[in-house]
């Protein structure tokens, strides 16, 4: 069975079953050459937020039998976590507990694997690739009188793809003919880690049981908020200040209580008779601490104008994580300082400017210059104004380092339209006018020919010229081929 | 009874003024700065113009721009990449929206190490510069900066020591007159597009035609300034070559200081 999605040729696999696997069918091939080498093979549409809604309810479920059920981290989770410590004797052992759960979702028509272990890295491990895990429940007591770790020995002879490492990482330890957790085990950890970074390291650690793991319910306990209402309304930021010093500190608390951190807060402010007015402040990694977390919105609220006065405020940790843990992949692997002192300047940045205002770049493959960047907001989401520059970038392709002709540092946000003069109709110009006045060309190069491909949106055809002005600027201007425009792009400071 | 003051021969003078140079620059320089280590400013030619052959974290650097597309930018960004080498970020400060990071790593700029903050207002954009250069994770800060108060010039400064962080500043020429806290004042104009017959074609075109700039050492504190220098971009192959410098006088022309005896007999007059 494959699942498949569409694809700009027609539709590809997204996930294949073993069997197909074994008859070659691989990831991202077209569903026509997949159906070439399997002979009646069953098509589903592939629908990762589908079936991650299905696996939220599975969860839902589930908490009857574990109050800590959890939903595996990454981008398209297949597994759910339980948190079942104690609960043997409500079961009569943990044999009967898997027998329960194995009939609970043979009867919803799922066929499911199970592995139970003293760490959940051991039991995903188990699960996901022990050749049989779903009969033999009760190992770990038989494992126990193996390993002080309570992680059964053949644990470690599983292949390395069990630590829940990057497909590229199981493959390049592979290629050094490291096939086993067994093998990687004996290895000095500093090469490790710098060859492979700390990750794996990491990921040894919580299969083994030396690092530690927590199942987060994916159920919260409860909504993470505070609120405050004032006895008279007011505008005065001396008071607001006040209140939400209040606010924070208990959110604080509560966040500390549960080892986590905000790393989205909303705030509100209620106003009698109207729609409260609301703001958000993103941080870069989760935050418990009162006296960052009330800077940040010190910060925001300096440029936030209220639409009367309040009479009361709100407060809520909308998005939160384990405290310790960052945020996306901002600088990762390149970064040899501070990750916390990063998080301080990006959030106080955001803060104030707010989060469309702190960006990092993308370089993206396409040679017409305006496309050829993609803007990301490095914390929260990307604002409309934002997506809108993004959308001229359409090559989602990350660019390969190469080489790159002349480029200006200044690129208009939109090509200007100007005027010059040129001897030849077709040869580079002469003269430019620019800011109402007409300077020579003392110099010019090219043209440098920029095409794009008919099937890449509106076609674009240029030619390029780095002029040099009498006045001694290098400007880069281009001759619309369409309808022979000129246009400055850059220039060269 | 007055004593006369013998006038000091000319050798005797130079060694006076280096004298008092070395002093002031050794009390210009903060606890900080002794503690930091030279890095080039990523071209040799302008490294030779600077006291301590290059420039140190915390410093402020400033370039005046005579006219646009003369070669600020990319200078400037050459040593924000020299003071990131040890893996600090670059922050670029862009409130006309304007900058085009792939130009910027043409040159080096390593982007996974950069943050590009686009300000709105004046204000704004100086706050986020003071923030930056604040910041310990942060090597260079690079931005525009049309006005610049003294007081909002000194903050940067301040901001920049408290890093250490290199603060290059882009600024018009206009700026000249005014006072500054940069611990470099460099003003770059274009040197004449007239080409040597290294270059030129018959048509006065080159097939890659580098941009000549003319730097000029305006303010060093505890150096010499009047030096130059010419340059010239390459912006394909990515070099800026050195053409020629100009050694700076020994003493200054314009503040030369008032011979002793002459000042002593106007004082008794």
């Amino acid at each position: 069975m494959v699942l498949v999605r569409s694809a700009p040729r027609g539709s590809e696999v997204a996930v294949c079953c073993s069997k197909a696997k074994a008859e070659g069918v691989r990831l991202g091939v077209p569903l026509v050459e997949a159906q070439s080498l399997v002979r009646e093979l069953a098509v589903a549409k592939y629908d990762p937020v589908g079936d991650h809604r299905a696996l939220i309810k599975c969860a839902e479920a589930c908490e009857q039998f574990s109050p800590r059920v959890a939903i595996e981290e990454g981008r398209e989770p297949e597994s759910l976590l339980f948190d079942i410590g104690g609960l043997e004797h409500l079961w009569g052992s943990e044999g009967r507990l898997a027998e329960q759960i194995n009939k609970f979702f043979a009867r919803r028509g799922y066929l499911v694997r199970l592995g139970m272990a003293d760490t959940v890295g051991a039991a995903w491990a188990t699960a996901h690739f022990d050749e049989a895990p779903a009969d033999g429940m009760g190992r770990k007591n038989e494992s126990s009188q193996h390993s002080s770790l309570g992680v059964r020995p053949s644990a470690f002879a599983l292949p390395v793809e069990s630590l829940r490492i990057s497909e590229e990482a199981a493959g390049l330890l592979q290629e050094l003919g490291i096939e086993t957790v067994e093998q990687l085990k004996t290895l000095p950890r500093e090469g490790l880690a710098l060859r492979f970074g700390e990750k794996l390291l990491l990921r040894l650690d919580q299969l083994t049981g030396a690092g530690r793991e927590v199942i987060e319910p994916r159920r919260s306990l409860g909504p993470l908020e505070a609120s405050y209402v004032l006895e008279e309304p007011t505008a005065d930021w001396a008071v607001l200040r006040f209140v939400f010093e209040q606010l924070v500190e208990q959110l604080a608390r509560q966040l500390i209580a549960r080892n986590q951190g905000a790393v989205l807060l909303v705030g509100s402010f209620g106003f009698a008779g109207e729609t409260p007015q609301q703001f958000q402040v993103g941080l870069l990694q989760p935050s418990a601490s009162t006296r960052q977390l009330l800077e940040l919105i010190e910060l925001h609220l300096e440029r936030l104008k209220l639409r009367n006065e309040v009479d009361r405020v709100e407060l809520r940790a909308a998005v939160v994580g384990n405290l310790g843990e960052r945020q996306g992949e901002l600088f990762a692997d390149c970064w040899p300082i501070d990750p916390h002192q990063l998080a301080v300047l990006v959030n106080r940045l955001g803060s104030r400017l707010g989060s469309e205002s702190v960006l990092r770049a993308e370089p993206r493959a396409s040679p017409v210059p305006e496309r050829a960047v993609k803007w990301a907001a490095i914390v929260g989401q990307n604002d409309r104004a934002l997506k809108q520059e993004n959308k001229k970038t359409r090559s989602r392709s990350p660019s390969s380092p190469g080489f790159l002709p002349a480029r200006p540092l200044v690129l208009c946000s939109k090509p200007q339209k100007i005027e010059v003069g040129c001897i030849a109709p077709a040869g580079p110009p002469q003269f430019v006018w620019l800011e109402k006045r007409r300077e020579q060309v003392v110099e010019s190069v090219g043209p440098e020919r920029i095409e794009t491909l008919w099937w890449r949106g509106p076609a674009v055809r240029r030619d390029y010229y780095r002029v040099t002005t009498e006045a001694g600027r290098q400007l880069w201007i281009f001759e619309r081929l369409t309808d022979h425009e000129w246009f400055l792009q850059g220039i060269f400071e | 009874m007055s004593r006369r003051i013998q006038p000091v021969q000319s050798d005797e003078r130079v060694g006076l003024v280096d004298g008092l140079r070395q002093q002031l620059e050794h009390w210009g320089k903060t606890k900080s700065a002794e503690e930091t280590v030279v890095f080039s400013c990523g071209v040799a030619a302008i490294d030779r113009l600077l006291p301590e052959g290059g420039l140190r974290p915390g410093m402020l650097i400033e370039w005046l721009i005579t006219k646009g597309g003369s070669g600020a930018a990319t200078l400037g960004l050459l040593s924000a990449r020299e003071a990131c080498r040890e893996g600090g970020a670059l922050v670029v400060v862009d409130r006309s929206q304007t900058f085009y990071p792939p130009a910027a790593a043409a040159w080096g700029i390593d982007l996974k190490r950069l943050i590009v903050v686009r300000p709105k207002t004046a204000r704004d954009e100086l706050w986020a510069a003071v923030q930056a250069l604040r910041s310990p994770v942060v090597g260079a800060v690079w931005g525009k900066f049309e006005r610049l108060e003294s007081r909002a010039f000194r903050r940067l400064q301040l901001a920049a020591e408290a890093g250490p962080t290199l603060g290059v500043l882009l600024r018009p020429v206009t700026a000249r007159g005014q006072p500054t806290w940069a611990n470099v004042r460099l003003e770059i104009s274009p040197w004449s597009v007239v080409r040597g017959p290294s270059g030129a074609n018959d048509e006065g075109r080159t097939a890659n035609p580098g941009r000549l700039a003319h730097v000029r050492l305006v303010h060093c504190r505890g150096g010499r300034e009047g030096g130059s220098t010419v340059l010239e971009i390459d912006d394909v192959a990515r070099t800026v070559q050195s053409g020629f410098t100009y050694d700076p006088h020994p003493l200054r022309v314009v503040t030369e200081l008032a011979d002793p005896a002459s000042r002593s007999r106007s004082a008794r007059a």
